[in-house]
């Protein structure tokens, strides 16, 4: 009997209908189920056969048995045996997977879904699982020391002393080296056997001269010529150029040696200055009103009391 | 079910190999190697120990070595117990004899002719998915007449 959740191969009486796996300690059923009416269950596990009569139907996510199936009825559900699968004349199964060692399948069912049979690659809980080293033979593990030490004594020796190839290897060195790799085909190299033979082919026919790259260089701003502008940014312009004619009219000597960029910073500097200055001037001027003010109010007091 | 010489019109011998779209009027026998396609309107045997590495399409298919494609009977398939298929089958009817081989996504019945989507398929997982058609939106009458 194996095991449908670890695998494991274990015996049992014929007569047992469910046991513990000696290895996974769960328990599992042995006994062949029979499907006589609709069965809906999520998953439906023995060891033993699943039959399906002609009324039966299992809705199910997985159908493991571990010694096949027989379906004369409904099965939906992926189906995992070990075993063979039999599917009669009126039966009909649907679902993602169905893997079996064999398949019989009458004429008249109906299948749908992915059929693997036999199963490459067995479902994991099927798969037995056997222990690497049963039992240890001590005249079996003595060989293996023996082998490994004589394995040891040839990886001391150089391999000069074992082959008496490596001597001829070194005396010819030369012919040992490989050639040059060569550049078979280029398309320059064409060109130039072309050249050399003094015939012109399609494939070489004379390459364009690579042309040098366009030196980039820039004009004075006096020399370049004025691009057309479209009639908004014409006036824009000449409104420009009429202001620093007469900024160069009124200051001369600064218009000649200052760009016109650093003029704009200035009065932005100049506009915050104004800024700054003007809350510091209004409020000199309140204070110096509050003090007539005060002076105003005080002077009628010091008369009374003068003329008290 | 031995498949005599005389109810098959053509007979592609165990020497041939072909490569290519083969397409018959009535029933063939194939006992070679075919790698392409093959249509018939009758029935295909392909005989114990010829491979194909094809698509067939045919009204019966009867399988004794090995076919590495998708089959589709649109009447019945047959499995003999050395018969091999690696692919998805679709048919109406299909005997399987145990120790044949399958390998893919299978849709035996009645209407698995009609209905043609392979959704869930492996094979059609694996194919590249259809280039998506991009629509755009109509201008609104209230839009266009703004304009």
């Amino acid at each position: 009997m194996r095991c449908y959740l670890c695998g494991h191969v274990s015996e049992v009486s014929h007569k047992a209908l469910s046991s513990t796996c000696p290895k996974c300690h769960k328990a599992i059923k042995i006994e062949d189920l029979v499907v006589k009416n609709y069965l809906p269950v999520n998953d439906v596990q023995t060891c033993g056969t699943i039959t399906i009569t002609k009324k039966g139907r299992i809705a199910a996510k997985r159908i493991q048995a571990g010694d096949g199936v027989v379906c004369d009825g409904a099965v939906e559900g992926k189906i995992e045996t070990a075993g063979p699968i039999q599917m009669g004349s009126h039966s009909s199964w649907k679902g993602s997977e169905l893997f079996g060692s064999s398949l019989k399948v009458d004429e008249g069912a109906t299948l749908h879904g992915y059929v693997a049979v036999p199963c490459v690659v067995a479902p994991s809980s099927l798969v037995e699982t056997k222990p690497l080293v049963r039992h240890v033979d001590p005249a079996i593990v003595e060989d293996h020391d023996d082998a490994t030490s004589e394995i040891d004594e040839e990886i001391e020796t150089p391999i000069e002393e074992q082959t008496p190839v490596a001597e001829e290897i070194r005396s010819k060195p030369a012919e040992r080296q490989l050639p040059a790799p060569k550049i078979i085909s280029t398309r320059r190299a064409a060109v130039e056997r072309a050249a050399a033979a003094g015939t012109t082919t399609r494939s070489a026919a004379p390459l364009p001269t690579p042309k040098p790259k366009p030196t980039v260089t820039r004009k004075p701003a006096a020399t370049s010529e004025p691009k057309p502008t479209p009639p908004r940014a014409a006036a824009s312009a000449s409104k420009k150029t009429a202001s620093a004619s007469k900024a160069a009219t009124s200051t001369p000597s600064k218009a000649k040696t200052e760009p016109v960029a650093p003029k704009v910073i200035s009065t932005r500097k100049s506009a915050t200055a104004r800024k700054e200055e003007k809350p510091v001037a209004k409020a000199t001027k309140s204070r110096a009103a509050a003090k007539k003010s005060k002076s105003d109010i005080k002077k009628p007091s010091k008369a009374r009391k003068s003329s008290g | 079910m031995a498949a005599s010489d005389q109810e098959f019109s053509t007979v592609i011998g165990p020497d041939a190999r072909f490569k290519g779209e083969l397409t018959f009027e009535s029933a063939a026998k194939v006992l070679g190697t075919i790698d392409g396609s093959i249509t018939a309107k009758g029935k295909v045997y392909v005989a114990n120990g010829s491979k194909c590495k094809a698509t067939v399409t045919a009204k019966e298919v009867s399988v004794e070595g090995h076919i590495e494609g998708n089959v589709e009977a649109s009447d019945r398939i047959e499995l003999m117990a050395n018969g091999r298929i690696t692919g998805d089958v679709v048919a109406a009817k299909m005997h399987m004899a145990e120790g044949a081989s399958i390998n893919g996504f299978c849709r035996i019945g009645a209407n698995a002719g009609n209905n043609s989507d392979h959704s869930s398929s492996r094979a059609s997982q694996t194919a590249e998915p259809k280039p998506s058609i991009e629509t755009r939106p109509s201008p609104s009458p209230v839009m266009a007449g703004k304009k």
